[in-house]
């Protein structure tokens, strides 16, 4: 009897757990089954939360991208019914056209001076700020104000302060200069952004470990070696940070010669994206200027993307 | 010795930077110079410190029509495109981390993609398009193209910040019964409060702030916002800088208000991309 059981034992064991799971698994199948309507549903309400954001990108973003391609291959004016098609004209004139060097010169110049100043002088804020001071943080409220300031009111002030306060101490008013207008515009950029750039260097600064800036004192490195060898590698990130977002913003500068210069004197301040505006609104010659908008469009974000995986590959080196 | 150091370095830095805020600080001032000084005072005084307070043309400012139209203008664009795009960013970026398959992963790239995208380069198709669905000059028009402009970038946000938030609260409240929306909204959305935070004064200052998109929207005079009507007053007022510094002023308060009582978000917000990832 009890040989009986101890050899059923198991053996009804088995069989008892194999019946649980096909019955589990076939009570599934039919849930599963009963349930298919419940599936689609739960995917749609997923989608419901995907969808709003996406169909503003749509309609803001994705159909313009379209549409902006298909106006490339029009010599259109904007404003008349018909569109007549050209074919590659518009490349064909674009790539041949000597007066889009002024405004590729002039975007270049401010991205490069403001990439640079910005960021070296962020960096140098946030040194001047790491550590403690009296009033501290009186100096770094001031410092971050212009940055909520619209970029319009920006320009205004400045272009009095190029016209009286420069004037006042014997200078020259850049914004009135063909030579140095670029340089004006940048001036102003800098005094904008520079305290951002500050708060970003000084998260970075902070995150420094206390103890591998202690080991460096006691191996002996002075202060420059110091800067080079742990605080530099330490704000990989933050460069990594800075630097695309400034590039991008010298990319798509366009209120700061909007409203200080007008793009002037002459085309001395007119960047990509005004001298896109121009030929787009006053000069209703949409063809071409969407022509050049489209090729921009594509030179940013090459030029961002490949920077910013540079920066990247650089960060894991360091 | 080290102590005498210290003390000489510390008044070193505390030179330079006051120099340095002088140097943030007197744009302002020459905005209040012309302000407060009545214009044959300004021609006589330039830029010295103003001696009398002159008022009058903040008074001529607020005369000007549609001054307080802009204002209108800018508070009911800047409420519902922070609230638009808070609430549809924070629930696309959700799912997009929650579902992690392929699919939301692709929609994903997409939001990524189009921060990079200047917005002159699409603005004429885009002009067109809302000129199809009579939304130009309109503030809604405005709105939408503020909220599409900024979603990319507001979605990539949101998403590095619900990666941090633990799953299970949310798989408590399924239990409980509460279906996907009431568990977003009642359980997952509170728990967000500091990106909200900062998505909101970030949002808030791109929308006040806003020259580019308004300038080709909102060109008509009962739809400008503030940036657009401190544009065309500097032209209009161009014999008359006082009261145009004046207008610009008063239209400056809400702004540095809310730098004042939001400092900190202000600051994270602007951070944020460079804190994560």
């Amino acid at each position: 009897m009890d040989v009986e059981r101890i050899k059923a034992g198991p053996v009804d064991g088995v069989a008892r757990v194999l019946f649980a799971q096909k019955k589990d698994e076939s009570s599934l199948r039919a849930k599963r089954h009963g349930n298919k309507k419940m599936d689609i549903k739960s995917e749609l309400v997923d989608l419901s939360f995907l969808m709003p954001a996406f169909l503003v990108l749509l309609f803001v973003i994705l159909i313009p991208l379209v549409l902006g391609v298909q106006f490339t291959f029009t010599s259109w004016d904007g404003i008349s019914p018909v569109k007549e098609y050209v074919g590659f004209k518009n490349f064909n004139t674009v790539f041949h056209d000597k007066d889009l060097l002024v405004p590729i010169k002039n975007t270049a110049i401010f991205t490069v001076i403001t990439v640079v100043c910005v960021n070296l002088i962020g960096l140098g804020l946030a040194l001047l700020v790491n550590k403690e001071l009296k009033g501290l943080n009186i100096f770094k409220s001031i410092i971050f104000i212009p940055l909520v300031i619209s970029l319009v009111l920006v320009s205004q002030m400045w272009m009095y302060v190029y016209n009286d306060f420069f004037s006042f101490i014997g200078l020259e008013n850049p914004l009135v200069s063909k030579k140095y207008v670029m340089l004006g515009l940048c001036g102003m950029c800098i005094w904008k952004e520079s305290g951002l750039a500050m708060m970003v260097y000084l998260a970075g600064l902070k995150g420094i470990p206390s103890d591998v800036m202690e080991a460096a004192v006691v191996d002996g490195a002075n202060a420059w070696e110091r800067f080079k060898n742990v605080t530099i590698p330490f704000l990989a990130p933050a460069f990594t940070y800075c630097i695309p977002l400034w590039l991008a913003g010298g990319l798509r500068m366009f209120d700061y010669a909007t409203v200080a210069t007008s793009g002037g004197p002459g085309d001395a301040s007119t960047t990509m994206t005004y001298y896109i505006y121009k030929y787009l609104f006053p000069y209703n010659k949409v063809g071409y200027g969407q022509t050049v908008a489209m090729i921009y469009l594509v030179v940013c974000i090459v030029i961002s993307t490949v920077i910013t995986k540079q920066l990247r590959k650089r960060e894991i080196d360091l | 010795m080290t102590k005498n150091n210290r003390f000489g370095m510390d008044m070193m830095r505390g030179l330079v930077l006051t120099i340095i805020s002088i140097t943030i600080l007197a744009p302002f001032y020459v905005a209040f110079c012309y302000a407060f000084k009545s214009r044959t005072e300004f021609a006589r005084t330039k830029l010295a410190f103003p001696t009398s307070i002159y008022l009058k043309n903040f008074l001529e400012a607020i005369q000007v029509p549609n001054y307080f139209t802009a204002f209108r203008n800018s508070i009911i664009v800047a409420a519902f495109m922070v609230f638009t795009v808070m609430v549809v960013s924070s629930t696309c970026a959700y799912i997009i981390v929650r579902k992690k398959n392929k699919f939301y992963d692709a929609f994903y790239y997409i939001f990524q993609f189009v921060i990079l995208i200047p917005f002159q380069t699409l603005m004429f198709p885009l002009y067109r398009e809302l000129n199809a669905i009579h939304a130009l000059n309109t503030l809604w028009g405005l709105v939408l193209t503020q909220v599409g402009m900024n979603v990319g970038y507001v979605v990539f946000l949101y998403a590095g910040f619900v990666k941090g938030i633990p799953i299970s609260l949310e798989e408590a409240a399924m239990l409980d019964g509460c279906n996907k929306y009431q568990t977003f909204f009642k359980v997952v959305f509170p728990l967000l409060k500091p990106i909200n935070m900062t998505v909101f004064v970030l949002s808030f200052l791109n929308s006040w702030n806003d020259f580019g998109m308004s300038m080709i929207i909102c060109q008509k005079k009962e739809v400008r916002t503030i940036p657009m009507m401190q544009y065309t007053f500097f032209g209009e007022y161009s014999s008359n800088v006082s009261v145009a510094f004046a207008g610009a002023i008063l239209a400056m308060i809400p702004t540095v208000v809310v730098y004042f009582l939001a400092q900190k978000y202000i600051v994270e917000g602007m951070t944020a991309g460079a804190v994560k990832s």
